[in-house]
């Protein structure tokens, strides 16, 4: 359990968070740009310092303001997904994933740990050699490499194309549950919530505005529905009685049919994200709440 | 950049004003429907002045590129055509070396730089030999202290010590070489032979010192910029995968940003071996083929430099002078182009 209290100023923004990460689950933190996620990882991993507060890992202290104690980020057992890869440039596929490895006995795992990923073959490619997302992936289990407690990921998938990010994320998850390492994951995307994590927390300027799991955060309610689809309202046709939703799920279109009545009391616009749920016959329309 | 930009708002002015005008006109004149009319075609003569503007600066900058060329060009055919006549009026092989006589009077074959005298002896071999012993020392001592002082500016000083180190760096480049030149010649080679115990009081050593003095400022400027620009994500990532800040600079930024370090160190070279007047007064200027760095050397700059102001122009000494030049000039130019390949192949391979 990594439990988590932080405070911090920037001129004019104030990050004031606490909250824990439930231990061996993937836990999402989710809200607009700006609203201090990242900054929330980066004090985490030891990157940045907090004003106040502290960060514990179980028993180990990792940052308290009231002891002085900071751990820099190579003491803490941590590995951290940037956005953009930050693969090392001068280094090839297997010699990346051995640089967070210190344990000559484990170098020996470096090539099933790249088969894990599936980029076997791809040992002595260097980063430059590689696509968007097979960059990710090397980054992925390099930092996995040194099988920390905590997994940050910090908008792992947003500098990729849709085909490819819809295939990482089944990696990714797959990948998460197999090491069973604590994940924090941070993203502005619905879709990545719903389909990654166990827990999120919404984060908005800077404060916690709840959280839970992905259900009751995002739609307030439970869903016992077979098959569940997340995607952004693209198209709205009305009559009087019944009215079309054309809803984008990554790159594919779903329509369904709801009465008008519904799209006025869930004030459905166009742009807004919902969950598409079907039973054995019904089909439900959900409004995701990202709004507080 | 200001006058470009005063060129282009005045230009917005002239064209909207006539356009605003007409405009106003069509109003009056010819209604709705003509109005756009007018204003389409004021956009159009926008649109176009706006590519005669880009063109015409465009073209400036590519006739300043050219600039450069041209003179670089001008140079090499200046210096090449009067280094070739050195061939018409010395016979190739003297270039390396003359047969002469030594003291037991035996035919011996040596490679002597003596134009003065009555059969002028002009192997150019001990004024290479001579360049090279004062920049190669020279690039080693500034490429340890330089990279070093980079890797400290860049990874380890504070914003306030960076703030004070770095221009103190560049004023050492801003020194007058005929200073340096001074300080070696009458403090720092009594020092390098009290503790060396050399035979020559100056010597290529003592050169190299001054030299380094240089091109120092040089590389650290151009290592710290070049560490600078590895993104700050790969000290992050490298920090966060447990290494220390020691294996973070050794393993990740240094390697990362390793083709601008080397810029550096092949730029400095080629200054090493154009320096002229740190040599002429510090490093003896005896044209000896040797390999000792503590004997007194020769350079190819300070030869030029020494001579050449007082031979008859078109002569043989005057020629081969030339001809030294000309060698000069390839050498740093190969040695720029060569480091310019080496650059963009590691750039390649390195790209994020």
């Amino acid at each position: 359990m990594l439990s988590i209290d932080i405070k911090k100023t920037w001129n004019e923004f104030r990050l004031d968070v606490a909250f824990e990460i439930p231990r061996g689950k993937i836990t999402a933190l989710f809200g607009p740009s700006g609203a201090g996620k990242s900054s929330i990882l980066r004090i985490i991993s030891g990157l940045e310092m907090a004003d106040g507060g502290m960060v514990s890992n179980g028993k180990e202290v990792w940052f308290d303001n009231t002891k002085e104690i900071h751990l820099p980020p190579q003491k803490r057992s941590i590995g951290f997904v940037f956005q953009y890869f930050a693969l090392f440039p001068h280094l090839t596929v297997e010699r990346n994933v051995a640089y967070g490895i210190k344990e000559n006995n484990r170098l020996k795992e470096i090539k099933e740990l790249i088969a894990l990923v599936g980029l076997s073959g791809y040992e002595r490619y260097y980063p430059a050699q590689l696509s968007g997302g097979q960059k990710q992936r090397v980054a992925l289990i390099r930092a996995l490499a040194r099988r920390p407690d905590i997994l940050l990921l910090d908008e792992p998938l947003s500098a990729l194309d849709w085909e490819t990010r819809r295939q990482l994320q089944d990696d990714l998850k797959r990948i998460i549950k197999q090491f069973d390492v604590t994940t924090l994951y941070v993203t502005h995307d619905v879709t990545e919530v719903y389909k990654l994590a166990d827990y999120v927390v919404v984060i908005e300027s800077g404060r916690i505005v709840k959280q839970g799991t992905p259900e009751d955060v995002l739609l307030g309610k439970k869903l016992s529905t077979r098959i569940q689809i997340v995607g952004k309202v693209v198209g709205i046709e009305t009559d009087s009685i019944m009215a079309a939703v054309t809803v984008m799920h990554e790159d594919q279109y779903f329509k369904t049919l709801i009465d008008t009545e519904e799209i006025s009391r869930l004030n459905l616009r166009i742009g807004d994200d919902v969950v598409i749920g079907a039973k054995s016959s019904d089909v439900i329309l959900f409004k995701v709440l990202t709004q507080s | 950049m200001n006058m470009n930009y005063n060129l282009q708002s005045s230009n917005l002015k002239a064209s909207n004003i006539p356009g605003n005008a007409s405009a106003k006109e069509g109003v009056k004149r010819f209604g709705d429907k003509r109005i756009s009319d007018i204003l389409v075609e004021s956009r159009k003569t926008n649109v176009r002045r706006q590519r005669i503007q880009e063109f015409i600066i465009e073209e400036l900058l590519f006739v300043g590129g050219l600039a450069a060329i041209v003179f670089i060009a001008l140079i090499f055919i200046f210096l090449f055509k009067e280094g070739i006549k050195a061939f018409f009026l010395i016979k190739p092989l003297e270039f390396i070396g003359t047969h002469i006589l030594d003291f037991d009077d035996n035919r011996v074959f040596a490679c002597m730089w003596q134009p003065v005298g009555e059969s002028g002896k002009y192997s150019i071999i001990p004024l290479i030999i001579g360049s090279f012993l004062v920049a190669l020392p020279a690039t080693l001592i500034s490429t340890i202290l330089g990279v070093g002082c980079g890797i400290y500016l860049a990874e380890i000083a504070t914003a306030k010590i960076r703030e004070g180190v770095k221009p103190a760096i560049e004023l050492l480049a801003g020194i007058p070489t005929v200073v340096i030149g001074f300080l070696c010649l009458t403090i720092l080679a009594t020092y390098v032979q009290n503790s060396f115990h050399t035979t020559f009081r100056l010597n290529a050593f003592v050169g190299a010192i001054g030299v380094s003095m240089v091109i120092i400022p040089v590389i650290a400027s151009i290592t710290d910029d070049a560490l600078r620009a590895v993104p700050g994500e790969l000290r992050e990532a490298s920090y966060g995968l447990g290494a220390t800040k020691w294996e973070t600079i050794w393993k990740v930024v240094v390697p990362a940003g390793i083709s601008g370090v080397t810029a550096s160190i092949i730029l400095g070279m080629g200054r090493a071996l154009g320096e002229t007047m740190i040599v002429v007064m510090a490093t003896g200027n005896a044209a000896l083929v040797t390999g000792n760095v503590f004997s007194s050397v020769r350079t190819m700059t300070a030869t030029i430099a020494a001579e050449l102001g007082a031979v008859p122009q078109g002569g043989s000494q005057y020629c081969a002078l030339f001809l030294v030049g000309s060698i000069l000039f390839f050498i740093t130019f190969v040695l720029n182009l060569v480091a310019e390949m080496i650059i963009s192949r590691m750039r390649k391979k390195l790209r994020l």
